[in-house]
């Protein structure tokens, strides 16, 4: 209730075509990394200095960085490093937030205070200092980006997680079910979790995409994926040496990292646009 | 007849929802003169706040106007421009609604919210404005104008801001004042109250009125006319007394018949199913399926809105014009058997002051001050088996708190509760598990209390499967109890989104029986329904009682609805007991005060001309 | 609002800066590997990493050692830099204050930007504007700044239009012009993303205000769409925005450290990247607490400046 004036009916299609067009890219994103992992036109470490910071021909399709090496071949195969830093640190964030958050969320009392309160201060920390942090004790690497970012992310899903579970606990249902004896662990699992899939789900495809940056932010620190491998991360930052001279190098990775995060960003929110609106259409 | 003030004519506005139009008013056809009240009455889905909504061309974003024009002073209001409506708005039409607490601008205080009003209409600012707003304010019955004037809205009660709102509207000095269910949101005797001011002010400034409720009796203390609205059409329109008493149309009589009056221990009637939602009912009439009355024509025609008589007595029915084929409203219904007293011997609960508190600020950390806030008092009864105890309060009585409290949902502080001879609040795990399958509750919220994500199956079946029942034989005990409840086999499958509102409730009563418990707490469990559905609610509820021999501890507001079926009664107040007794009693002859003002409070379905003092 | 509200949010405030730091100095000396090693190498002989060890004060139990990091920070030391064996506080310091320049701007360059953007999108919500800002505002998320920054070093930092250094820094005190010019392009690749979130989180908390029942009751009051959109709109949907803006410090603030990195500006995130590199454990802790103490302190500012703008709070 919050116009005016009838107006014309409203183009419901465009909540569709953002899930649409997310998991399109979403879709390509990932078939870029399965791909990459069996095949590229070129070896990703051939060096070919004939043809050094080259533009993009029918040979090199997205050009060749300072060394002569297909680019497109080098984003085929780093493709699924990146991929698996955005699920990786998700999947772990959440093994870590959706627990926690379900028992404070439903225990509530003091220790949910506290855990809160801990939470609260990790939240201070901007998840690419966490992941620092982390790195440090750890050293850097691939796994070790991933367990960084993971756990620099477990924080957010807490709090995010923690709100509809208390959201889903102010229902009758769930104090019904306390009602009827049963057990903490089937309240939280059995009554409150299926209510919670939704944000999770959510937040979680648009967490993969901040993840992959994150990671590919590691990356091009030095931190994440290590010399002799690649990763987008890593392209960025040996493109960015030769920039004024040529920018080719930049591209292939640029697109890639800004294709799979806008993918993801936009696949998460169709999601949540479709799950609310499957949700709230009968209300006595 | 002067013109009318406002005239809606073939009103239809629907939604879009996913591409489909739900059509939500259907040709409506309306009029308003000076200085009538126009009570409209309908369920959820008749309507009504639709109607009051496009009078005022505020609609949604998602409304398509299909048809009709609402006509003031000449003009189309639908197809007026933004700049004619604000001057129309608040000056020459306003409108008040349900829920005062939200309608206010939280940042601002209620005098400038009023002064704003004065400033954009009637061009009086500063000083002027200010004492006009005192004005306001007294003529709402508020106490010390200047004080309420410099306040935000949190600071003030609910009947307070209602009034604040009233006094807002009226400070356009409009002609129209719609109001849309402005009693609903607040407590009996506060309602009671504002019904009232609106009565005098009615008096005093002779503005028309359009007044929106479920409540009808809310609306027969006010209304000169009626018209009751039923899936978006308008069923029946009249002078009021002629509506109430010999109402011609069958929906008419059946809303009448379900309302539960406090004047007489008559069991309301309730319609059996739901209204239909179909976008293509209009094809027939649309109360067709649930007509006691219905014909072959019925079902095939749409009926279109016939005067049965002179007197401007209109009803959309094929045979308005035979009342006698309808029948007399439905005569007095036997009244419940006299009190089986062997049955008092070993009560099935005793409950002895019984406390329970709340703790306030608990501080940081846990740590901290916090103080304690007694919601229940040194309440004491006994509930005998087949038995139905009333708990009646208003709004922070504490009678929810007792309710849970029982069931030790919340602990209590002191007292005893023995339940079949056990002391409930000494018992370990494995004895409350066991309680809590021989005391169930019911809730209020059909829509919240059962869990979105699962089948109705699941959900009756739950309790069984705490208790431990063999997959096989759940499957039988669920069927009968689902029967038992009304519903069929077929509901097995569907999930909460698919039900109204009044088969939900039945889900969770379902629920609640399928273990056959001893004591089931319904804590309000037919306020949030439909009128027309809640009297067969109750009639479950009774007949569950009888088969099984359970007892029932009802939790209410709602004293229309507590006289039909309590035994007992019990009147709480700010945690603490008033009043404990017979139900005959208490309503024949309270003795204690606030009883007596509840009571008092309750409106009955007479109109004010015709009703004795209750 | 009381003393005693205030009191008790700055001691939660407090609080919060307690356990981040046993949750840095945690992560930083828990996880596995020895930092003697790794400032000595792998050939180290036992005695020196022993000496080592010994200096640094990594034979003493963890709490003691916790207990003494945590004594000195009141009066700024943070312990001594291990890599360049220099008192790490003055260092840190020095960094600080270039971020906070930095930071302060990019907030109110996207601040002044986003804000009156992100109400017009939701007072015309489905309008052409409003669906070609929310885009933008997409974009804006979702391209990293290590992509953007360098796009815009050779649009502007590089030749033929060379207008702009790509990196470094100068003091404010030696050259007005020539701290501008080094500070404008971090400044917008920091405001880029600011300025997204920001606007989107803006329009989404007007567009909850903006369909609360006071706004229809402004409306059916007959008050022009002007008046009820800023009187009655904006005024409460201010106090959510000062909410936002203090969540999107914690963005800045990451943000800060991938940007000075890229365009070599000496501040608080190069330094931190520095340091997590070379292992400086000192340092690592150091500006971690600095950056979260930032957002910690900008929550608290935002905690009291809601509730002195919502009267519920301010007068009960």
């Amino acid at each position: 209730m919050n116009q005016l004036v009838a107006a014309p009916v409203p183009r419901l299609p465009r909540v569709n075509r953002y899930l649409e067009f997310g998991a399109g890219l979403t879709v390509l994103a990932l078939a870029v990394a399965l791909v990459g992992l069996a095949y590229s036109p070129y070896a990703p470490s051939k060096v070919d200095l004939l043809h050094r910071l080259a533009a993009p021909s029918p040979a090199h399709l997205l050009g060749t960085d300072r060394f002569g090496r297909d680019v497109l071949s080098r984003v085929l195969a780093g493709g699924w490093r990146s991929i698996t830093l955005g699920f990786g640190a998700t999947a772990l964030g959440l093994a870590i937030g959706l627990p926690v958050a379900l028992a404070t969320g439903f225990h509530r009392g003091r220790l949910d205070q506290i855990v809160m309160r801990f939470v609260d201060a990790l939240l201070s920390i901007p998840t690419l200092v966490f992941a620092l942090l982390v790195i440090v004790g750890l050293g850097p690497g691939l796994v070790q980006a991933v367990l960084a970012l993971g756990i620099a992310a477990s924080p957010k899903f807490v709090r995010i997680v923690r709100s509809a579970v208390l959201d889903a606990a102010s229902h009758d249902y769930v104090t019904a079910a306390r009602a009827r004896g049963e057990s903490g662990l089937y309240i939280q699992y059995g009554e409150i979790l299926p209510s919670v899939w939704a944000p999770i789900i959510v937040e979680g495809s648009i967490n993969v995409g901040f993840a992959l940056v994150g990671g590919a932010a590691l990356s091009y620190l030095g931190l994440g994926t290590q010399p002799p491998h690649a990763d987008w991360g890593v392209m960025i930052n040996e493109a960015q040496k030769y920039i004024s001279v040529s920018f080719w190098p930049l591209l292939g990775p640029a697109l890639a990292i800004c294709a799979s995060v806008i993918g993801f960003n936009l696949l998460g929110e169709g999601l949540r646009d479709r799950l609310h609106v499957q949700r709230s259409f009968r209300d006595d | 007849m002067t013109d009318p003030l406002i005239a809606i004519e073939n009103l239809t506005v629907s939604f879009a929802v996913g591409g489909v139009l739900h059509p939500a008013v259907k040709d409506l056809s309306l009029t308003l003169h000076a200085s009538e009240v126009v009570g409209l009455v309908g369920e959820s889905g008749s309507g009504k706040s639709t109607a009051l909504l496009a009078v005022m061309s505020y609609l949604p974003g998602n409304a398509v106007v299909e048809a009709g024009r609402v006509l003031h002073g000449g003009v189309d209001l639908l197809r007026a421009s933004r700049e004619t409506l604000d001057d129309v708005r608040g000056r020459r039409i306003a409108m008040i609604y349900q829920d005062p607490t939200t309608a206010l601008n939280p940042a601002m205080t209620v005098g400038a919210q009023i002064a704003e009003v004065l400033a954009r209409h009637l061009s009086m600012e500063g000083a002027r404005a200010r004492e006009r707003t005192h004005e306001l304010l007294r003529l709402v019955q508020l106490d010390d104008p200047p004080r309420v004037a410099a306040a935000h809205p949190h600071q003030l009660s609910g009947g307070m801001q209602q009034r604040v709102m009233i006094a807002m509207a009226l400070a356009g000095e409009p002609d129209v004042l719609l109001m849309d269910e402005p009693t609903t949101a607040l407590d009996v005797i506060v309602q009671a109250r504002v019904l009232d001011l609106v009565r005098t002010l009615h008096r005093q400034i002779r503005s028309a009125i359009v007044f929106v409720s479920h409540n009808l009796a809310a609306v027969a203390q006010l209304a000169d006319r009626i018209g009751v609205l039923y899936a978006g059409e308008l069923m029946e329109l009249g002078p009021a007394a002629q509506v109430l008493e010999e109402p011609s149309h069958p929906y008419t009589r059946g809303l009448i018949a379900a309302v539960p009056r406090i004047g007489a221990r008559r069991l309301p009637q309730g319609i059996p199913g739901t209204a239909s939602r179909d976008p293509q009912r209009f094809t027939h009439c649309v109360f067709a399926d649930r007509c006691a009355f219905t014909a072959d024509i019925c079902r095939s025609s749409r009926p279109a809105l016939l005067a049965p008589s002179s007197g401007g007595h209109l009803s959309r029915c094929h045979f308005a014009a035979e009342p006698s084929r309808i029948g007399a409203v439905p005569g007095e219904r036997a009244t419940r058997a006299a009190h089986d007293r062997t049955a008092e011997a070993s009560p099935l609960l005793e409950v002895s002051r019984l406390s329970v508190e709340y703790r306030r600020g608990a501080g940081f950390l846990g740590l901290g001050r916090a103080h304690a806030v007694r919601a229940v008092r040194d309440v004491s009864f006994r509930l005998p088996r087949r038995r139905v105890l009333a708990v009646v309060g208003e709004s922070g009585s504490g009678k929810s708190t007792l309710a849970r409290a029982l069931l030790r949902l919340t602990p209590a502080a002191q007292g005893r509760i023995v339940f079949d001879g056990a002391d409930v609040r000494a018992f370990d795990a494995g004895h409350l598990r066991a309680y809590r399958r021989r005391a169930q509750i019911v809730f209020q919220n059909p829509t919240s209390s059962l869990n979105p994500h699962k089948t109705v199956a699941d959900i009756v079946a739950r309790p069984l499967v705490l208790e431990g029942v063999p997959r096989e034989d759940r499957r039988s005990r669920v069927l009968a109890t689902l029967r038992a409840v009304g519903l069929t086999e077929a509901y097995l499958d569907r999930h909460p989104a698919q039900l109204s509102g009044g088969e939900k409730q039945r889900v969770a009563l379902a629920r609640a029986f399928v273990t056959e418990p001893l004591l089931v707490v319904l804590d309000e469990p037919t306020t949030a329904l439909d009128v027309s559905v809640q009297a067969t609610i109750l009639e479950l509820l009774l007949e569950q009682k009888e088969r099984t021999g359970c007892a029932y501890l009802l939790i209410s507001h709602d004293l229309a609805v507590v006289r039909q079926v309590a035994d007992e009664v019990l009147v709480m107040r700010d945690g603490e007991v008033c009043e404990i007794g017979p139900a005959e009693r208490i309503f024949g002859s309270p003795s204690h005060p606030y009883t007596r003002e509840l009571l008092a409070a309750v409106p009955d379905l007479e109109p004010p001309a015709a009703r004795n003092s209750v | 609002m009381g003393a005693a509200f205030l009191a008790r949010r700055v001691l939660y405030g407090l609080i919060s800066l307690l356990i981040l730091s046993a949750i840095i100095f945690a992560c930083t000396h828990l996880l596995p590997g020895d930092a003697a090693v790794t400032i000595l190498g792998e050939g180290a002989t036992p005695d020196a990493l022993a000496a080592l060890r010994t200096r640094l004060g990594l034979d003493r139990p963890f709490a003691l050692q916790y207990l003494d990091w945590l004594a000195g920070i009141p009066r700024g030391a943070f312990g001594t830099s291990t890599t360049l064996n220099q008192p790490a506080g003055p260092i840190i310091a020095e960094r600080f204050g270039h971020s906070l320049a930095l930071a302060l701007i990019t907030i109110v360059v996207a601040g002044a930007l986003a804000i009156p953007l992100g109400v017009t999108a939701a007072s015309r919500r489905g309008s052409r504007l409003d669906v070609s800002i929310l885009t933008a505002s997409y974009l804006g998320i979702s391209i990293p700044d290590f992509v953007v920054a360098p796009i815009l070093i050779i649009l502007l930092a590089s030749p033929p239009l060379a207008l702009l250094p790509s990196s470094g820094y100068e003091p404010l005190a030696k050259s007005f012009a020539g701290w501008l010019a080094h500070i404008v392009l971090p400044v917008v690749v920091l405001a880029f993303l600011l300025i997204a979130h920001l606007l989107r989180q803006t329009r989404s908390g007007m567009l909850e205000v903006l369909s609360s029942d006071y706004i229809r009751t402004a409306r059916l009051k007959g008050l022009r769409e002007r008046v009820v959109l800023w009187r009655h709109g904006v005024r409460n949907g201010l106090s959510t925005t000062v909410a936002v803006l203090a969540l999107d410090i914690g963005y800045l603030m990451g943000s800060i450290v991938i940007v000075e990195e890229i365009f070599a500006y000496p501040g608080l995130g190069r330094l931190m990247v520095y340091a997590v590199a070379n292992r400086d454990i000192p340092l690592v802790q150091g500006t971690a607490l600095v950056i979260g103490a930032v957002y910690v302190v900008a929550n608290l500012l935002a905690d009291l400046a809601q509730a002195a703008l919502n009267p519920r709070m301010a007068r009960p």
